[in-house]
């Protein structure tokens, strides 16, 4: 009798062994998060209340920086274009492709007098390990931390989510610093990076 | 035997198989010095269509005259290396200067240049973001958009950048016999492995 529950333990530890195998993450993805991203699964694809539009005057912040040293808007007032790119949060599927993808096209800002400012609700540990993993320089725009008080420049954006992340967001500000492109994105979507370009290419005009 | 001793065997074979499944790396580990990097299984490539180069040098280099679009089978060569990628993926751009190695390599061997073409499929990429990895890295072979992930994920590929090895008769057949999920550190031992692997040597 003992013998047959012995046996039966075995084949209950199979079975469940069995079901926790590990399941293949979507296609296409990249080999360089492989194991380390978490997925969300799919999530709504807007949660919070835009108030900012075209044409208004891009709310000044300043952020610690994962290089130590803290970063203003209206540093680059006068001096350059910015855009700044709101990711929800850091170690998550989508977010995790889009930094990678600006890192090769400083080519693409540098021809429009722009700079990048990547922004998540992360605290600077985070992002550092994070932003590591896509390359092992580290990227070459600045990555800020909108961790304390929690969201609060994404507040300001109006685009912080009621779970406390952001949206998938970008925001283009010229020289005076007033917003001439926003995309809150559907956030289990990538931005396509032509949309961004004609913005940038806008600026111009 | 015992029924005692039969049961204690039973419950260590389990145990071993459930240590298995909860981590398969260890078993990656252990599998891996009888086992090949790269599966060698062959099978039809799943048909696609791929739209003919609008550039004329890609078009002769895939030996494709016609407007319109093309299987992997239509090229004019006896092997292509399909490699998946991503504009957006940090080890295919650290890994794109081993690639055009590759190329470069089967490009200056006589016995190899006319028999392998290469191509690149920008998976979940817009043709947008698949140009202009091409242009970052300098890739001189063609690349295709494929932006909603679509080829990738009938190709079986979970993860960029992937390899796949394809015989061809230049009439629409194809047939895979190399798929190597990852980056090779190496490229003439990869251009060796896809010759050794197609059976053509």
């Amino acid at each position: 009798m003992r013998a047959e529950r012995i046996l039966w333990v075995c084949v209950a530890c199979v079975l469940f062994a069995a079901v926790l195998r590990p399941i293949g993450t979507a296609h296409g993805g990249s080999a360089a998060f492989r194991d380390t991203i978490y997925d969300p699964g799919r999530l709504k694809p807007l949660d919070s209340n835009p108030t900012l539009k075209v044409g208004d005057v891009a709310p000044d912040f300043t952020l610690p920086s994962i290089t130590g040293n803290p970063v203003s808007l209206h540093d680059y007032r006068g001096r350059a274009n910015v855009v700044i790119s709101f990711v929800p949060a850091a170690w998550t599927p989508v977010c995790s492709d889009q930094w990678p993808g600006y890192n090769i096209m400083k080519g693409l800002f540098d021809r429009n007098d722009a700079i990048l400012l990547g922004i998540t609700v992360d605290n600077i540990p985070t992002l550092y390990a994070w932003t590591r993993q896509m390359s092992e320089k580290g990227l070459w725009f600045p990555v800020l931390s909108d961790f304390y008080p929690h969201g609060a420049v994404a507040s300001k954006y109006g685009i912080l989510r009621t779970n406390g992340e952001s949206e998938r967001a970008l925001f283009v500000i010229d020289r005076k610093g007033v917003i001439r492109y926003i995309d809150v994105h559907d956030i289990n979507k990538r931005p396509r990076l032509e949309d961004l370009a004609r913005a940038l290419q806008n600026l111009q005009n | 035997m015992s029924i005692k001793k039969l049961i204690v065997l039973v419950c260590a074979a389990a145990a071993l198989y459930a240590c298995f499944q909860l981590f398969p790396g260890g078993t990656a580990a252990l599998a891996q010095t009888t086992q090949l990097d790269y599966s060698d299984r062959r099978m039809p490539l799943p048909a696609f269509e791929l739209p003919i180069p609008q550039d004329r040098a890609e078009r002769e280099y895939l030996g494709l005259s016609d407007k319109g679009t093309f299987k992997v089978g239509d090229i004019k060569s006896q092997i292509v290396i399909i490699e998946i990628f991503s504009f957006y993926c940090p080890i295919c751009q650290v890994h794109a200067p081993l690639v055009h190695e590759v190329y470069e390599k089967i490009k200056a061997r006589a016995d190899l240049k006319e028999k392998i073409r290469m191509i690149g499929i920008a998976a979940t990429n817009t043709a947008f973001e698949a140009r202009s990895f091409k242009e970052t890295y300098n890739i001189p072979f063609p690349v295709f958009s494929d932006e909603e992930g679509e080829i990738a994920l009938l190709l079986g590929v979970k993860y960029t950048p992937t390899f796949i090895g394809v015989k061809v008769d230049g009439k629409g057949g194809q047939e895979q016999f190399y798929f190597l999920p990852k980056v090779f550190t190496n490229p003439t031992r990869f251009i060796e492995d896809i010759m050794k692997t197609s059976g053509l040597e």
